[in-house]
């Protein structure tokens, strides 16, 4: 290419070195944005999103099926729409849905790289390792949370369109707070499988236990709730509904420590994971 | 085509003025400079560098101080090249000993990387994208912004002859477009230490001579290149030094007829060619610095073995003229990698 | 004469018994199993259950044991602890999850490897058919769950029968069970593992895949079935989910009944629906050559 054969020596298009009190910001979000785009580019549109995607469009469905079943008028009236959608909230989307898109998106930022046997790319770069791991939780965490919330919304709207008749202000009101739990969902779950990613060769095997864990949550003693995700989104909910007659009643946490405990939570298994990703070493042949 | 300052701040390439940096790439180039100065004569060094896989192993109490030009990783398979090459780019960490980088630790990647292009053994690349899109991508995150990345994009498949592939997907490349896309990927961002695991596996003849001379290019820039090939005779004609490894020891380093002179117990073996073989066989059995002659295999000249080159080749002066010999040509025989590589790693194999 | 027919002599000695050539594929492949401490601890665990129950069955035929059960709860002389279809439907429902856990761990290592790195034209290019390499792998899988299943369950079975005189005549049916119950089962639990180990070539997204699959098909016949206000008779959604049907299956065998669930003909057709699913992609990636599009 002879159009590109005078390009500049090496030193003037260094990208800009630090400056004097350790920190970049103008480079570090370039190169944030330089991960996001080669992620989304990797992940949009692949395979890999084909769960997350059945997933999401599954519960829309069945409940347009149900609306527009033909169903006797009586037995339409005995759907109310509030408790019908904190069914679904709960049995579909916190118990599987969200953990298992989860699970999917965010386990593989990091081991399918190493499947791939391509991480080495991303480690011979010069950039902070804290910035990969945000970079790649971001990515995680939108494809996730987008898809997620997005179904919700769809659900949402779904059952009380077809079986309720509740005001605007309640109904938008109801559906951010579903999308805001869900993306919740995410981000905890996210951080916590992005880690497994990091540390174990075969995620799925401590997520299986996690699941079981997060699955028994109900019937745990109101301690060890307290040490799970899903006590926190399930103390978010608007509606209450009951799993089971053995279920262990744990008073809800409070919106204002719940949401903050999560972000606390997410914050340093994040910084957990850098910590880690500045110690692993490239040898393929392990995995 | 030159670079300026776009309003978002970042480096972005002007065409039709020749290289005018702005303020902040004048800052970026006088701290560039300033780095190397500050590291120059620093090189790459070990320090008793120890690698273990478990009880397997890597390599063991590497010393070794690299200087610029090309460095020849010579060693048979599991002799510990790839370790040493993955210890040198961090994907490695010794289990003992220390290593610099142009006085720079691993554990600096932010800064260290920018020095460091790395063509790695791994035949893998990420999923779904193209050569160019590969290149770039990764530019983009050592941040660089569009436009010179694209620049260094295009220059960088330029230079491995990739530009009409460069839109199609890497999984679809045949082995050697593979090679080149990942050397091209190594240099894209003008590294100083280029560290390359047998880059010219799978390349054709012709590729294989375009990528030496790249590799002369970089040598006059004054680059360091460490190489690890299984190709002996292109390690010689391209290595200004070799470092042979055996078993995860360093066995020799050094400049390759250094190296060569260095072994006592081999005998340098010269061939001379000229006019009667025969006779000048029979003339210089009778000196005693010479350990053996025999007549070469197309009788056109001898094969002799001698432990005092220097006292040999006087003796030699004075024989061809006072017996009137017409010589062709005189020159050492097992002064290259290929000897080496027979004496003390094949040999080593053989006496153990 | 062509240099090779000076060369080349045919082997002529003594072959393996074609009918148990494909046990050479188990013999190896239990190694790369119990390779994985994780694995070995799992499986050991997968045995308490079963330990704990032969533990509750002694004591609770133990004369000595139950005058001072009957003391201490003050129940009357004639109190007794029958052990009948509930109790063996517990431990047949446990060992059952147990082991659609192990297959999860178990079942992505036989054949993931196998296809990625491209090794099947090396066993069929041998005298070793397709089958064959398939029954090779599914021995393994039903050799382990059966450890953790039937085999347990039965010891479990002949030993409450040993301990009450004219219990096995009553509760013979149970045995049956346990064997038709635990046999399905493992079956079902071996096709669904090759087959996801077979299309999906990665270790830890094979056993991604079989842990979705199981456990977001039992979610989403739950939310099918569950929606208040629209609970129909038979939960028909069940069909979907291998848990549940087994689970019918194992209800209408040990004469139990846990709630509502779709009749064990339909649970036995859906399991059986899906092992020839798996059959047909066993077919299609099993092969000695790959398209490659």
């Amino acid at each position: 290419m002879n159009s590109t054969s005078n390009v500049a020596s090496p030193e003037v298009i260094t990208p800009q070195p630090q400056n004097s009190s350790g920190a970049n910001w103008s480079l570090w979000r370039r190169q944030l944005a330089g991960v996001v785009r080669l992620e989304l580019r990797k992940n949009i549109l692949s395979r890999r999103m084909l769960p997350l995607l059945l997933l999401a469009v599954l519960p829309v469905v069945w409940m347009a099926i149900i609306s527009v079943a033909p169903l006797s008028e009586a037995d339409r009236l005995k759907i109310e729409p509030n408790p019908a959608f904190a069914f679904v909230f709960r049995v579909y989307y916190l118990k599987i849905a969200i953990f298992l898109s989860c699970l999917v998106a965010f386990v593989q930022l990091f081991r399918g790289d190493i499947l791939d046997r391509s991480l080495h790319y991303y480690l011979l770069c010069p950039v902070r390792r804290e910035i990969f791991v945000a970079a790649k939780y971001l990515v995680g965490s939108l494809s996730s949370s987008l898809v997620m919330a997005a179904s919700v919304a769809a659900t949402y709207l779904v059952v009380h369109l077809s079986f309720g008749s509740a005001s605007l202000g309640s109904l938008v009101s109801g559906l951010l707070t579903y999308a805001a739990i869900a993306v919740l969902g995410c981000l905890g779950y996210g951080a916590v499988f992005m880690l497994m990613g990091l540390f174990f060769k075969n995620p799925v095997l401590p997520a299986i236990g996690l699941f079981l864990l997060e699955l028994a949550n109900p019937f745990l003693h109101p301690l060890i709730k307290k040490i799970s995700i899903i006590h926190y989104l399930i103390s978010l909910l608007p509606h209450h509904v009951s799993v089971g007659a053995f279920e262990i009643l744990a008073s809800k946490t409070s919106p204002f420590i719940s949401v903050p405990s999560l972000l606390v939570v997410i914050a340093a298994t994040v910084w957990l994971a850098s910590w880690r990703l500045r110690q692993m070493e490239i040898t393929y042949s392990d995995d | 085509m030159s670079l300026e300052t776009s309003e978002s701040g970042a480096l972005e390439p002007t065409v039709g003025s020749p290289v005018s940096p702005d303020l902040e790439s004048e800052k970026a180039r006088r701290e560039g400079s300033s780095f190397q100065k500050a590291h120059e004569g620093q090189g790459i060094v070990f320090e008793n560098v120890s690698r273990f896989y478990g009880e397997v192993l890597g390599v063991n109490r590497i010393n070794l101080r690299i200087e610029p030009g090309i460095t020849g990783l010579v060693g048979p398979n599991g002799s510990g090249k790839s370790t040493l090459m993955n210890l040198l780019t961090g994907l490695l960490r010794p289990t003992r000993g220390t290593l610099k980088v142009l006085g720079l630790t691993l554990d600096q990647p932010q800064e260290l990387f920018r020095h460091i292009g790395y063509c790695s053994q791994f035949d893998s690349f990420p999923k779904g994208l193209t050569g160019y899109e590969f290149i770039y991508s990764f530019l983009r995150i050592h941040g660089f912004a569009h436009g010179p990345a694209q620049t260094m994009t295009w220059d960088a498949l330029g230079k491995v002859s990739l530009e009409d592939a460069a839109q199609r997907k890497v999984a679809g490349y045949s082995k050697g477009m593979r090679q080149r896309i990942k050397l091209a990927q190594a240099i894209s961002h003008q590294p100083t230490v280029l560290v390359l695991d047998e880059p010219l596996n799978g390349l054709d003849p012709m590729a294989r001579a375009e990528i030496i001379s790249l590799f002369k290019e970089f040598r006059e820039e004054g680059k360091f290149l460490i190489i690890s090939s299984h190709i002996l005779h292109e390690v010689d004609v391209i290595s200004d030094r070799v470092v042979l490894l055996n078993s995860g020891y360093v066995v020799a380093e050094g400049e390759i007829h250094g190296v060569r002179d260095e072994m006592e117990e081999h005998p340098m073996q010269v061939l001379i060619r000229c006019d009667r073989p025969a006779e000048l066989a029979a003339e210089i059995f009778r000196f005693e610095y010479v350990a053996g002659a025999q007549i070469h295999q197309d009788r056109q000249g001898v094969l002799v073995s001698t432990r005092e080159p220097a006292r040999f080749f006087l003796a030699l002066n004075d024989l061809v003229v006072s017996k009137g010999l017409l010589m062709d040509s005189v020159r050492p025989a097992d002064d290259d990698v290929h000897a080496l590589y027979e004496y003390l790693i094949e040999g080593e194999g053989r006496s153990s | 004469m062509a240099v090779y027919e000076h060369t080349y002599r045919r082997y002529s000695g003594p072959r393996t018994d074609p009918r148990s050539r494909f046990l050479v594929i188990p013999k190896y492949a239990t190694k790369e199993v119990f390779r994985s401490k994780l694995f070995l601890a799992f499986f050991v665990l997968c045995f308490l259950v079963p330990l704990g129950a032969a533990v509750a069955i002694w004591f609770l035929n133990n004369s000595t044991f139950l005058e001072y059960f009957r003391a201490l709860f003050r129940t009357g002389e004639d109190f007794r602890l029958t052990l009948g279809g509930g109790f063996f439907f517990t431990l047949m429902s446990i060992q059952g999850i147990l082991a659609m856990l192990l297959t999860i761990v178990a079942a992505p290592a036989l054949m993931a490897a196998d296809l990625r790195n491209n090794a099947l034209p090396l066993y069929l290019s041998r005298p070793f058919s397709r089958t064959e390499y398939v029954l090779g792998k599914i021995v393994i899988l039903l050799a382990l769950l059966s450890a953790i299943t039937w085999i347990p369950l039965c010891f479990l079975f002949l030993f409450q029968g040993s301990q009450v005189s004219g219990w096995i005549g009553e509760y013979g049916w149970i045995g049956w069970s346990l064997l038709v119950g635990s046999g399905l089962w493992i079956v079902v639990l071996s096709m669904v593992g090759l087959a996801v180990s077979a299309t999906v070539r990665w270790k830890p997204i094979a056993s991604l895949t079989l842990f979705g699959f199981y456990f977001f098909s039992w979610s989403l016949a739950k939310m099918v079935y569950g929606l208040p206000g629209f609970r129909q008779a038979t939960p028909w959604a069940d069909v979907f989910s291998p848990i549940s049907s087994m689970l019918a299956v194992w209800q209408s065998l040990f004469r139990e009944s846990f709630g509502p669930s779709i009749p064990a003909w339909a649970g036995v057709a859906a399991l059986l629906a899906l092992c020839g699913v798996c059959l047909i992609q066993l077919g299609r990636k099993v092969r000695a050559y790959e398209v490659i599009k």
